[in-house]
């Protein structure tokens, strides 16, 4: 086993080869990294993240940062119960106010990097997107294209017709 | 190049939502909590769909919390080796203990304000609902649990809850429950 590091600093690479040099702590918010880190013990290369690139990088270093005192989520934490509540906090919700290809890009590395409240951030900002709109509508916003005949169509509505407010 | 091919290769030019795995699309989806809007969400295209069947019993979880009621604590409970017959002895039970409908909500006008708390406009279409309902949380086909005998099973349930609540409660255990089934000519099969 490693011996525990008292480092300061990691330094990350993207996948377009920046180096992007942040507190210990910080990089520590995504249980990938942490993991790392600590099988390995001190670490002086750059650690490759290479799924993410480097805007995309530098914003999940954001997020980290602004969250690093955040408590993190015990391992057992029953999953349903973060998912009770969509409500976004207010630094989030202007954090997330980005196109949809940066939106999905965060999701994704936040996947990638094992960073759940980020990603939890990430999938709510795009539930909250969904709410409200049609399946038509959905469509349009995401440029989904409707594979589905009309008959097709038809009879999942009918399969649905029970869970429809009368 | 064909049309299907330059539509994909449109598509892998960015990243959308479509380029998410299917994880991280039912990720997304969890967190919408409206039932009507989850099956809007299988109307957008196939692969939507195929998505919400996969989490049609965290669907129906939500579905019985937004119609909140006596189950709700019982529906959170069931996993997959859950019975049906377990299951829908649980919800009576649950209906029979139930204690927070009484007061003027139904004093006024009990047929209705009862209906209302039902969320539905009869009792037929409630039973459906839940027929429904306990498909998903067992995961199978609603064909799976809707043979007439557990449609009837699941009818007394309701029926007994909706009776025990205009007659005043008059009986407060599961034995007399099912002397007041077998006097309504139902026999109790749990």
């Amino acid at each position: 086993m490693a011996t525990p590091s008292t480092q300061a600093t990691v330094k990350l690479q993207s996948n377009d080869n920046v180096v992007i040099e942040v507190e210990r702590a910080i990089a520590e918010r995504s249980v990938l990294i942490k993991n790392m880190l600590e099988d390995c013990g001190e670490v002086t290369d750059a650690i490759p993240i290479s799924n993410v690139n480097e805007s995309i990088l530098r914003k999940v270093i954001e997020w980290c940062e602004h969250h690093k005192n955040d408590p993190v989520a015990a391992e057992n934490e029953n999953d349903d119960s973060r998912k009770k509540t969509t409500d976004i906090d207010e630094w989030d919700q202007k954090f997330m106010n980005v196109d949809q290809e940066m939106l999905f890009e965060i999701i994704l590395a936040a996947n990638f990097l094992d960073i759940k409240p980020l990603l939890d951030t990430g999938c709510k900002t795009v539930a909250n997107m969904i709410k409200g709109k049609s399946p038509e509508e959905i469509r349009k916003l995401f440029n989904i294209q409707n594979d589905f005949t009309p008959e097709e169509e038809e009879q999942i509505r009918r399969e649905n017709e029970w869970a429809e407010d009368r | 190049m064909d049309t299907e091919g330059a539509k994909m290769d449109r598509s892998l030019a960015t990243i959308s939502l479509l380029a998410l795995p299917n994880e991280l699309l039912e990720n997304i989806f969890i967190f919408i909590h409206t039932p009507k809007q989850f099956l809007d969400i299988a109307l957008v295209n196939k692969r939507f769909r195929a998505i919400v069947a996969t989490r049609s019993h965290y669907f129906a979880q939500q579905w019985m919390l937004m119609h909140q009621g006596p189950w709700t604590g019982v529906v959170l409970n069931v996993g997959k080796d859950t019975k049906l017959e377990t299951l829908i002895w649980n919800v009576t039970i649950a209906f029979w203990n139930r204690d927070n409908i009484t007061g003027s909500a139904i004093a006024d006008d009990r047929h209705k304000a009862l209906m209302e708390h039902m969320g539905c406009s009869s009792l037929r279409i409630k039973t459906e609902r839940f027929v429904h309902c306990f498909a998903r949380l067992l995961r199978v086909a609603p064909e799976g649990i809707a043979s007439a005998k557990d449609k009837v099973r699941i009818e007394h349930a309701m029926f007994a809850w909706y009776m025990m609540v205009e007659r005043d409660r008059l009986y407060s255990t599961s034995a007399e429950l099912g002397k007041f089934l077998q006097a309504l000519g139902k026999t109790p099969t749990w």
